[in-house]
């Protein structure tokens, strides 16, 4: 060969060889999101698991924009005329990670598990008297009443399809492949570094042909969101799909040109910010001190001096965009006449100092603009109308909690996801049973009205859209006047996704959702 | 009239005019007297309530409400800076009390009677210095719960074994010199030993190290407070730059301005030190 020649080639060879690598690097999309311990988000609520689990698992529906079940892991289903019994057909040929076909039996195994470890499990899966599997393609729920929140509750996110013969053996909590994930998803667990990062990659026998696009996602953990903002800012992190940055850095992102900042996608976790209060403890057990609070807090305020316009004002459980909310509440005017004329007629003396009496206050280390900031607010708020506020700084997130869940606080600034469904997310709150100590995002002020349990029973089995309505109706009603929460704002998270990136997930979920179409550009 | 500089100078009197002479150190003494003129007066002067939400929040300075701006809350920043002087310098105070009351105590039992309470005085104290301040300080905190006076505790938990150190080896130097030697020997007790002529001669470079422990826990105190680890109840100038900390691309003047107060303060004792260790130490007097 002419030597010529063949130092073309070679140089030619060179130059693929350096392309092909780079462009394989530049296909790795790196996404940030928060520390979790597990990928397995049948045992554990919330964005942290939720995120890399709808990866890596799949569910039998999942939820559009709209809230509409869409064909998933399931092809199709049908819904018997007494509404008692739905059947799903699974997609043929799916195939879970390790070559293992799925099967009903798997289904019902997933169902039985999240119902006992999920922390609204039974919420969502106690109406679901048993799955039935007449062949390996078909899962027939049976229900004992009829439950309107099915279809919502069978997603990837609180329903992942878990395969039996990996997750059966010994007990669910500590089982390796809860890091090690094996499920159906678009997504692998290539590699889980413990509290830094999940290295996904592309599931090629994934059951939608030609997804997902992207070759291989880097899950980036942070806890600290000023560091997750510069990473963002200097491209080293391409996409982070729900934050909680402050909305200070809201307009600072939006003017940044690299960047998309986006909040359309956050409708269906239905987040909302209130003060819970001991009930158990005197003098919260007053509904007249309540009232006085309720009337402290200047919610115009709290929405356009601290949250940049972004949320709205919140008055009752239920977002104002929840297709359940109603208008028909009992309301607090901002008014702190009223809130000391409450208190005097109480008989709450004022003392030399003008106190009346003595509350602690915590807040979670989450969502800085919407609650701890808004904890900050209420100390010099409430001292308006004689109440001290000790507000007692929680280090990190899981010391409020546990401050909370075991009933050691007087006043708390909480955070609920209502989710597309009340019977999921809002019942959990109020339901006189739902007082399980030692866990979080249960009844844990200890509200107890039977006729709100009787309403909130109703509400879970009628299917009848209008009729569940005027139910929830009344249930918000009953709730402003009774007053266990004090509702502040709607919370708002945004997104940040790089220019170059495309197709982020269009979903109502937030960052739980698969990132089937995302790929740079 | 009398002639001062002809009779024989008290020590007192000798170290100040050579303190005196200092002019970082007169500069740093001035500025912390102006510093705590404005925390003791200032509130009454200035009667704003430092909790107190006047306006809107993150008022840029030059508001007519708020001269120095608002912070995160809407609060007057300049009445934060004034009332939240009192807790960063009593915080720093007690605890600089503490950290030299603790030190100075094991420093002088160590040196003074060597042997196993010497042994296992300074293990104790090694145990103290390998583990990081910041840290152990934190986690102090973080099992009782933030307020003023476990955060004084804290840092003089962590900051102790300096001064043990420093008076252990002074015990050490001066327990073995001819006039403690003679005491000894006339039948002194050793009380009368360690406080009537050791502890006197030892007395300088501890005064040096004790006004620099206040800077110290000053600065300590406001990293434990940026951390969020302060008395939230409390203002002082720590915790005002913690909390303004997330807003600092929105209004750099919250956290600029109690930190250029926080600087000043700890600069003040720093030059105040150092003119002290140049007058209280006799082979620098020939300078």
């Amino acid at each position: 060969m002419v030597p010529a020649i063949r130092g073309l080639l070679a140089a030619l060879f060179f130059t693929a060889m350096i392309s092909a690598a780079s462009a394989k690097d530049d296909k790795t999309l790196v996404v940030g999101t928060i520390t979790t311990p597990t990928v397995n988000n049948a045992v554990g609520s919330g964005t942290a698991p939720g995120t890399p689990g709808t990866q890596v698992f799949a569910g039998l529906v999942e939820l559009d924009d709209h809230f509409v079940p869409q064909p998933y892991l399931a092809t199709s289903w049908d819904v018997s005329p007494d509404k008692l019994t739905y059947t799903f057909h699974l997609r043929p040929g799916a195939r879970f990670h390790d070559g293992t076909p799925i099967t009903s039996e798997d289904v019902a195994f997933s169902v039985d598990t999240v119902r006992a470890n999920h922390p609204f499990g039974r919420s969502m899966f106690g109406p679901v008297d048993r799955v039935e599997t007449p062949d390996p393609q078909t899962a027939v729920f049976v229900l004992k009443q009829p439950h309107p929140a099915l279809l919502a509750s069978v997603t990837t996110l609180l329903l992942p399809i878990l395969p039996k013969h990996v997750y059966a053996n010994g007990p669910i909590r500590t089982n390796p492949a809860n890091t090690m994930a094996i499920g159906s998803g678009p997504f692998k667990v290539a590699e889980f570094k413990a509290g830094q990062s999940i290295t996904l990659e592309r599931n090629p026998d994934f059951f939608l042909p030609g997804k997902p696009k992207s070759d291989r996602i880097i899950l980036r953990f942070f806890d600290d969101m000023q560091a997750a903002r510069l990473s963002l800012e200097n491209g080293e992190t391409d996409a982070m799909l729900q934050t909680s940055f402050g909305y200070g850095d809201f307009d600072r992102l939006k003017k940044n040109p690299k960047l998309e900042v986006f909040t359309d996608t956050f409708a269906g976790l239905g987040i909302v910010d209130y003060l819970e209060f001991n009930l158990r403890k005197a003098p919260f057990n007053d509904i007249r001190v309540r009232r006085a609070i309720a009337h402290a807090i200047d919610r115009k305020f709290l929405v356009e001096k601290f949250q940049g316009g972004v949320t709205k004002q919140l008055e009752g459980p239920l977002p104002p965009d929840s297709p359940f909310a109603t208008k028909d509440l009992t309301h607090y005017a901002y008014d702190l006449k009223e809130a000391n004329r409450i208190l005097d007629e109480a008989g709450y003396k004022r003392d030399a100092d003008g106190i009346r009496f003595k509350a602690t206050l915590d807040a979670p280390t989450f969502s800085p603009d919407g609650l701890g900031r808004v904890a900050d607010y209420l100390k010099p708020q409430l001292k308006k109308i004689g109440i001290e506020i000790d507000r007692r700084i929680s280090p990190d997130t899981a010391t409020w909690a546990k401050r909370v869940s075991n009933y050691d606080y007087d006043i708390a600034m909480s955070q609920i996801y209502n989710y597309p469904d009340p019977v999921i997310g809002t019942h959990r709150l109020f339901l006189c049973k739902n007082q399980i100590k030692g866990v979080m995002y249960t009844n844990t002020g200890g509200y107890c009205n039977p006729k709100v349990d009787e309403i909130l029973d109703q509400a879970a089995r009628e299917t009848d859209f209008e009729k569940r309505k005027a139910l929830y109706a009344r249930f918000q009603k009953i709730i402003t006047d009774d007053l266990p929460y004090i509702y502040t704002t709607t919370e708002l998270p945004y997104g940040v996704v790089s220019k170059d990136v495309v197709g982020r997930p269009r979903t109502a979920l937030g960052t739980m959702a698969p990132m089937l179409e995302m790929e740079k550009k | 009239m009398t002639v001062r500089s002809q009779g024989p100078q008290s020590p007192l009197a000798e170290a100040w005019a050579i303190f005196r002479r200092n002019r970082p150190a007169l500069l740093g003494l001035a500025l912390l007297v102006l510093i705590v003129a404005m925390t003791l007066v200032g509130p009454t002067l200035y009667g704003v309530d430092p909790l107190d939400i006047v306006s809107a929040p993150l008022l840029p300075p030059g508001d007519a409400d708020a001269p120095l701006g608002t912070d995160y809350l809407g609060r007057d920043l300049l009445a934060g800076i004034i009332s939240g002087g009192r807790a960063s310098l009593a915080v720093g105070l007690s605890a600089a009390l503490l950290t030299m009351g603790l030190g100075v105590t094991v420093g002088a039992l160590a040196g003074f009677y060597g042997g196993w309470i010497d042994r296992l005085l300074m293990r104790t104290t090694e145990f103290f210095q390998v583990l990081p301040p910041l840290i152990l300080a934190m986690t102090i905190v973080l099992l009782f719960r933030p307020s003023l006076a476990t955060v004084a505790v804290s840092i003089g938990l962590v900051s102790w074994p300096t001064p043990a150190r420093l008076t252990r080896a002074e015990f050490l130097r001066i327990r073995e010199l001819d006039y403690v030697r003679a005491a000894r020997a006339m039948g002194a007790r050793n009380r009368r030993i360690i406080w009537r002529l050791i502890l006197p001669n030892a007395a300088p470079p501890l005064i040096v190290a004790a006004t620099l422990t206040i800077g110290a826990a000053i600065l300590f105190e406001g990293g434990l407070s940026f951390l969020g680890l302060g008395d939230s109840n409390a203002v002082s100038w720590g915790l005002i730059m913690g909390m303004n900390r997330p807003y600092i691309f929105e209004a750099w003047w919250a956290t600029t301005f109690p930190g250029i107060v926080l600087f000043a303060t700890v600069l003040a004792v720093s030059l105040i030190g150092d003119g002290l260790n140049d007058a209280l130490n006799p082979r620098q007097r020939e300078r």
